[in-house]
């Protein structure tokens, strides 16, 4: 971790952050939010955030900017549309989902989205629930109860695909 | 075990991960990009699409972002590659996960094309394209107002027929090129002077030569601004006459001109109105030619033959509900074979990025295409042509979008794919296009018949955005509040007319407005835009209707937006619920106007936001809906203003959030529709409060969340508007609570939701929110 943080390079420009950064923020979102098409356009909107204020300062660290931006616009573009009754607006782009494991997808969108960001964070990104709970601005009994209980759920889905 | 369990976990959810498409690899550079953001989302959401139109980009933003900060300084790297290692995950797993389904694996009745760009155009703004006689495509490219010739083999273009274009042949100068269609050999392009130019390309001519003629149709002047749609129909092969049909919005009508004997042009006096009855046809997307005539208008396609539809005639549904579940949404038609009710047609459904194609004769499906998952094609489609195979071979499938002309091969999809194709000299007999439409999207279509007398009018044009809440003053006028800005409104009751009046002290949305005993409003809570985040506000200001000014007040103990309010009997008011942005709140407060400030009382059982309060007879307060974090909430609770504190009542019949809730005249409480991230739903519950419970009453015609509701002088209520999940609606109904029953009173000129419906003093309702315009509903006139 401290290497990452130390070994920052100053240079770096947007382009680079994009072609960097893009591909794996929208494969995050994409878990978050159900859809890649959405997810895609979240990235996009962080990476406008990001332009605003690019170059980012020294201590900057661009990847976790962008997941908790990308996070938070996830979150809140779900209340946006909520407010403004459009949640199912149009089929969600999940092919790529359906194809690799329709399972465990299902269970996954059974969850609620914010247990679902920690349980992406947690499992693929080594985030603490500390840290979890931090970035969603919740307590962290609150993110262990989470994914307590989203692992409870997807755990029969995983055994039965046990070969 | 739990350690097989986590690798497990982690390796599917990383080849789940790993199978998203990114776009990384056919997007544009971030820089180029940025500009403009989400611009082809936006035409693909249609709805989406409205809703910013009138909003604006007004993402809603979360309070607690403001951690973000130190979130972010604090933060360590382990989301995620780091620098170098773009991808973190890699793209490298899917195909590894157990059980994986290789993405080229076609599902069910679906056929997956490989799309190839033929052409590419500097600028994205490309709206029509057509097959000319000489093989070649033409494209109309809006930016630089010129039709191009792109060879189809080579992706060699040059234009043809271009803005300001002299024609050697006289009639001077070409306009803006606005519609592109074929007529026998010809290629035809309507522009913005409505005058029609020929341009004929050379007899075997395979280099984009051709010779550009004005087309004499004196009558031009009677298709307004705007003709919507242009096609043809060959009555003369030999001598290449062919019919011109226009669609005129200002006509309601259909113009057909039938060519002069001698290919002078289009006499006026042949003239001839094709619908047997005059519509709007001012918003349609495409239309089709071959003696019928084939309309696409609000995603569905009609068959018309001698200017009536055809009854019988229907596109079957595609056989694919559990993948595709959304009703096809087509917005372009073209077909492979000229004739009348022969070969195949394909059109272009937009909600589900693909081609269904389907017979021309009775409209039954013979396949449908899909692009490869990950790359952004069929998002954005302006027009499109198919050129048959030879023989059995595939047909080819041409279309524009995103600034370029592409192409794919479509594998027959059975035996009903025609094997006709036309011979080196054959030419589409008749194409159409219309006008390019980007922001045109799904528009519910209005209830067919009003059972209930009553009808919307124009309600006058707003000087805001009109998007905060409406509140009647004591004076007849009513209060409209901005959501995107400091500005506020109000609406004098003599002329109809909205006026500016004072600025708020801080923007915001979502926030709450009570008329105080007093005649003075209370503004309380709302998002407030700031920077990157919208953050809920704790501050509360009052509105002087007098004055027009607005003033500040004490602030709540919570910041908070989507809550509820209530005037109390006491004069006190009751704020409960909403969110902080993070979290649904069950805190609860009352505003005390004669101190001016903010205290706070009894918590809700269950915290709540979008829910709703309504003040009953007994001057408790029913605390119904919302959502609870994410789901809709099935609890109702009663507020004792006496006490001070929240009690559970009934259970309600179904859960509901952003429901309408209104009360009725005999002191029952009708909850209309409501939805949130569950289904929306159509049904409707009385509260009774002698018996404290919830029974379902009649339901409405179609589901409704964030609707607009208000009760009717003669006790009944209107419900307005909203979204039924997928569309904004236009409709609207009203309920009867004699017999228990909804019924449709005809439609707002426009869709809308997160509507705010006023009852005004003459008896008529005024709905603003969100909505360009206000409307007016009045009652029956009899």
């Amino acid at each position: 971790m401290e290497l990452l943080l130390t070994a920052k390079p100053r240079d770096t420009s947007l382009d680079d952050a994009f072609r960097d950064h893009q591909p794996w923020l929208v494969r995050r979102l994409a878990l978050i939010v159900g859809d890649a098409e959405e997810a895609r356009d979240l990235a996009q909107q962080t990476f406008v955030r990001a332009a605003e204020r690019w170059p980012f300062p020294p201590e900057q660290d661009v990847p976790r900017w962008l997941a908790v931006v990308g996070l938070r616009l996830a979150l809140n573009e779900r209340r946006r549309r909520r407010r403004w009754g459009f949640l199912a607006v149009r089929e969600t782009d999940a092919t790529w989902a359906l194809q690799t494991n329709p399972d465990l997808w299902h269970a996954l969108m059974r969850l609620e989205p914010r247990a679902r960001a920690a349980l992406v964070l947690t499992v693929l990104d080594g985030y603490t629930q500390d840290e979890v709970a931090g970035v969603l601005g919740v307590a962290r009994g609150t993110v262990a109860s989470w994914l307590s209980r989203s692992r409870d759920r997807l755990r029969p889905i995983l055994e039965e695909r046990v070969p | 075990m739990s350690d097989d369990f986590d690798i497990r976990l982690r390796r599917e959810l990383r080849a789940l991960a790993d199978a998203v498409p990114t776009g990384s690899t056919v997007r544009p550079a971030p820089v180029a990009a940025l500009g403009r953001p989400s611009v082809s989302l936006d035409r693909e959401r249609p709805v989406l699409a409205r809703v910013r139109v009138r909003h604006g980009m007004s993402v809603g933003w979360s309070a607690a972002a403001i951690g973000l900060v130190l979130v972010v300084v604090a933060g360590v790297a382990m989301f995620g590659g780091g620098r170098g290692k773009p991808g973190g995950s890699g793209a490298s797993g899917a195909s590894g996960s157990s059980g994986s389904i290789a993405p080229t694996t076609p599902i069910a009745g679906l056929t997956t094309i490989q799309p190839q760009i033929v052409a590419s155009f500097g600028a994205d703004d490309l709206t029509a394209a057509v097959l000319g006689s000489d093989g070649a495509a033409y494209v109309l490219d809006s930016t630089t107002g010129a039709v191009y010739w792109v060879n189809l083999q080579t992706g060699a273009k040059l234009p043809v027929v271009s803005v300001n274009q002299e024609s050697p042949a006289g009639g001077g100068a070409v306009g803006r090129p606005q519609l592109l269609t074929t007529g026998g050999v010809d290629i035809l392009v309507l522009d913005d002077f409505n005058s029609l130019w020929r341009w004929r390309p050379a007899p075997g001519d395979r280099t984009g030569r051709g010779a550009l003629i004005k087309v004499n149709i004196p009558d031009n002047a009677s298709w307004g601004v705007g003709p919507r749609a242009i096609g043809t129909f060959v009555v003369d092969a030999n001598q290449n006459l062919y019919n011109i049909y226009v669609a005129v919005p200002s006509l309601k009508q259909i113009l057909k001109y039938p060519p002069a004997p001698d290919g002078s042009g289009y006499p006026t006096a042949g003239r001839a109105m094709y619908l047997s009855l005059q519509q709007d046809v001012s918003k349609l997307d495409d239309m089709y030619v071959d003696g019928k005539i084939y309309l696409v208008e609000d995603g569905a396609i009609t068959q018309y033959q001698l200017g009536q539809v055809v009854k019988g005639w229907s596109v079957d549904a595609p056989p694919d509900k559990l993948i595709r579940p959304q009703a096809p949404w087509y917005k372009r038609l073209t077909a492979d074979n000229p004739n009348q009710d022969e070969g195949t047609f394909y059109a272009y459904d937009s909600l589900n990025r693909r081609i269904v194609a389907f017979k021309k004769s009775d409209g039954s499906i013979v396949g449908q295409y899909m692009v490869p998952s990950g790359t952004p094609w069929f998002t954005d489609l302006t027009g499109m042509f198919v050129v048959p195979g030879p023989g059995r071979a595939a047909a080819t499938l041409y279309w524009i979008e995103s600034g370029n002309l592409m192409s794919a091969a479509l594998p027959l999809a059975d035996d009903a794919t025609p094997t006709m194709a036309p011979a080196a000299t054959s030419t589409p007999v008749a194409t159409a296009t219309t006008r390019s439409t980007a922001t045109a999207g799904p528009t519910p279509k209005p209830s067919p018949a009003s059972s209930v007398p009553g009808q919307f009018t124009p309600g006058g044009t707003l000087t805001t955005d009109g998007g905060g809440p409406a509140t009647m003053l004591a004076d007849g006028r009513v209060l409209v509040l901005g959501s995107r800005d400091r500005r506020a409104e109000v609406r004098d009751p003599a002329t109809g007319t909205f006026t500016a009046t004072g600025s708020m002290i801080t923007a915001r949305s979502d926030e709450t407005a009570t008329l105080l005993l007093d005649g003075t409003v209370l503004i309380a809570g709302g998002a407030e835009p700031s920077g990157d985040a919208d953050s809920a506000v704790s501050s509360a200001e009052i509105y002087d209707p007098a004055k027009g000014t607005f003033n500040r007040t004490g602030s709540m103990k919570t910041a908070r937006f989507g809550h509820t309010a209530a005037l109390l009997r006491n004069g006190l008011v009751l704020v409960a619920g909403g969110t902080n942005g993070a979290d649904s709140l069950s805190e609860a407060e009352l505003y005390n106007p004669a101190t001016g400030t903010f205290s706070s009382t009894g918590s809700m059982l269950e915290p709540l936001a979008e829910n709703t309060a309504t003040l009953l007879a007994d001057g408790q307060v029913l605390i119904t809906g919302g959502v609870n974090h994410a789901s809709a909430d099935q609890t109702a609770e009663l507020y004792d203003p006496v006490a001070g504190t929240f009690s559970a009542t009934g259970m309600m019949v179904e859960s509901a959030a952003a429901e309408t809730a209104t009360l009725l005249g005999d002191g029952r409480v009708l909850i209309a529709g409501g939805g949130d991230e569950g289904p929306t739903t159509a049904g409707a519950q009385l509260y009774d409060p002698k018996s404290g419970t919830f029974s379902r009453t009649g339901s409405m015609s179609t589901p409704r969340q964030l609707a607009g509701a208000a009760l009717l002088r003669d006790g009944r209520v209107l419900v307005a508007g909203g979204s039924n999940g997928t569309l904004q609606l236009a409709t609207a109904e009203v309920y009867d609570p004699a017999t228990g029953t909804f019924a449709p009173t005809g439609s707002m000129s426009l869709p809308g939701t997160g509507l705010h419906a006023t009852l005004l003093t003459d008896g008529r309702v005024l709905i603003t929110g969100g909505l360009a315009a206000a409307e007016v509903w009045e009652p029956s006139n009899g």
